[in-house]
């Protein structure tokens, strides 16, 4: 929590368990980059495929460069702790998705444009020739099994934990493995001798990453602009935010109720209420707040 | 089968015509073999207008991001710099670029015995 040292005791357990899904997130990654790496040859369905899973390296390393520093205390330079670094790494990996997205779309439409033919050859093993495109086959469909699993796995704790940029690996980690299929498909087709596949996978590929990238900036900008809370889908109001709206407004009459949202905390404001004697937010009935740590605290301004 | 050869050598000739023959007895078509300049002949195997080409490039030439160079049928040297006796077909030709990839190979196995 901000002025303290640490996380809330209410999520430690989850914050290590999502440390240690993070790691292996990226061990896993490497893995599959590395061997789409070695398969693609010239297709490009399968560059871009390879690009965005490079381009997932971003959030689970931004989440433990962040988790590390949300842990540390306030101090003379951040009196209010390091919740927002969450929402910064959040930002940038945005940025970076929707643009190399951008850039992806344009090759892929250039290459349909000028009817750019792929070429995949043979390599000769143990005296058989055989078709390059069965190791890029083998290669994306070994790339679809890690994110659909810790993708899975992420969501649950990202919902427990409010953690939105854990939210976005979830949810990348679900395009890398729908975008993989994409891939698998179009090297099939051009297998099948249907060239305009290849592109035309690549372009649904990099159309996919820049919505990821559009969807997450929206949610970014919201934070970083001290935006309501919303929940992680949906763009609805938080259901915690509601709770807390409603409770401030219950124990103030005619005050109103500022909510903003820091990393994975809220902060409210009553404004129009003298603070009372001995106030504690941590003694406030809160009727349908499931995750008491989420409310960080309340500022009157009278 | 429509094949171009560039300035070639005498004894880079009898390779490339010896490995052209072998290609149409593996399809049973009939050659047709004409000659000119690198740069013309690559650009009528990029309109279509060729099937095939056989060439001396370097193993980095900027052609290959225009054609696509087929394994070498011989590596030599010219000072320092390496050069290949390579074919060359058009990008995306998968099934034919197989099929010349294969000739390649045996071919040079053959010479090798």
């Amino acid at each position: 929590m901000s002025e303290g040292q640490g996380h809330p005791q209410a999520i430690r357990v989850d914050m290590k368990a999502a440390c240690r899904l993070e790691w292996w997130n990226i061990f896993w990654t490497i893995t599959y980059v590395a061997a789409l790496g070695l398969a693609m040859g010239g297709s490009q369905a399968m560059r871009t495929a390879w690009i965005e899973d490079i381009l997932g390296l971003i959030p689970p390393v931004a989440f433990l460069i962040a988790e590390r520093y949300e842990r540390r205390a306030s101090n003379r330079r951040f009196h209010y702790g390091y919740d927002r670094v969450n929402g910064l790494g959040f930002f940038v990996s945005a940025v970076a998705l929707a643009a190399v997205g951008l850039l992806l779309l344009m090759d892929a439409v250039t290459s349909l444009a000028m009817r750019e033919h792929v070429t995949v050859g043979t390599t000769r093993i143990f005296g058989h020739d055989v078709w390059l495109g069965w190791f890029m086959l083998a290669a994306q469909a070994y790339a679809c099994i890690p994110p659909f699993i810790i993708g899975r796995k992420e969501l649950k704790l990202a919902t427990r934990l409010r953690d939105k940029l854990l939210h976005t690996d979830a949810l990348m980690n679900k395009a890398n493995w729908q975008t993989g299929v994409a891939g698998f498909l179009g090297v099939a087709l051009l297998g099948f001798g249907f060239w305009w596949a290849d592109a035309v996978a690549a372009a649904i590929i990099s159309a996919s990453i820049i919505l990821d990238g559009w969807r997450a900036l929206k949610v970014a900008i919201a934070e970083l602009n001290d935006g309501v809370p919303h929940e992680l889908e949906g763009g609805h109001r938080a259901k915690d935010a509601r709770a807390i709206d409603r409770a401030l407004k219950a124990r103030f009459p005619g005050a109103r109720v500022l909510l903003r949202e820091t990393g994975r905390y809220i902060r409210a404001e009553v404004v129009g209420a003298e603070p009372p004697r001995g106030f504690d937010p941590d003694d406030l009935e809160i009727e349908g707040l499931d995750s008491r740590w989420r409310l960080d605290s309340v500022a009157f301004r009278p | 089968m429509r094949v171009g050869f560039t300035d070639l050598t005498p004894a880079h000739e009898t390779r490339a015509r010896s490995f052209v023959a072998r290609l149409a007895a593996a399809t049973g078509a009939r050659a047709e073999i004409g000659r000119a300049p690198m740069e013309v002949q690559l650009g009528l195997l990029e309109d279509g207008e060729l099937d095939l080409v056989v060439g001396e490039f370097r193993p980095d030439t900027p052609w290959a991001s225009t054609v696509t160079i087929v394994e070498p049928l011989e590596t030599y040297s010219v000072g320092s710099r390496v050069f290949e006796l390579a074919p060359a077909a058009a990008y995306g030709e998968n099934r034919w670029i197989a099929l010349v990839e294969r000739e390649v190979r045996d071919s040079r196995a053959e010479r090798r015995r």
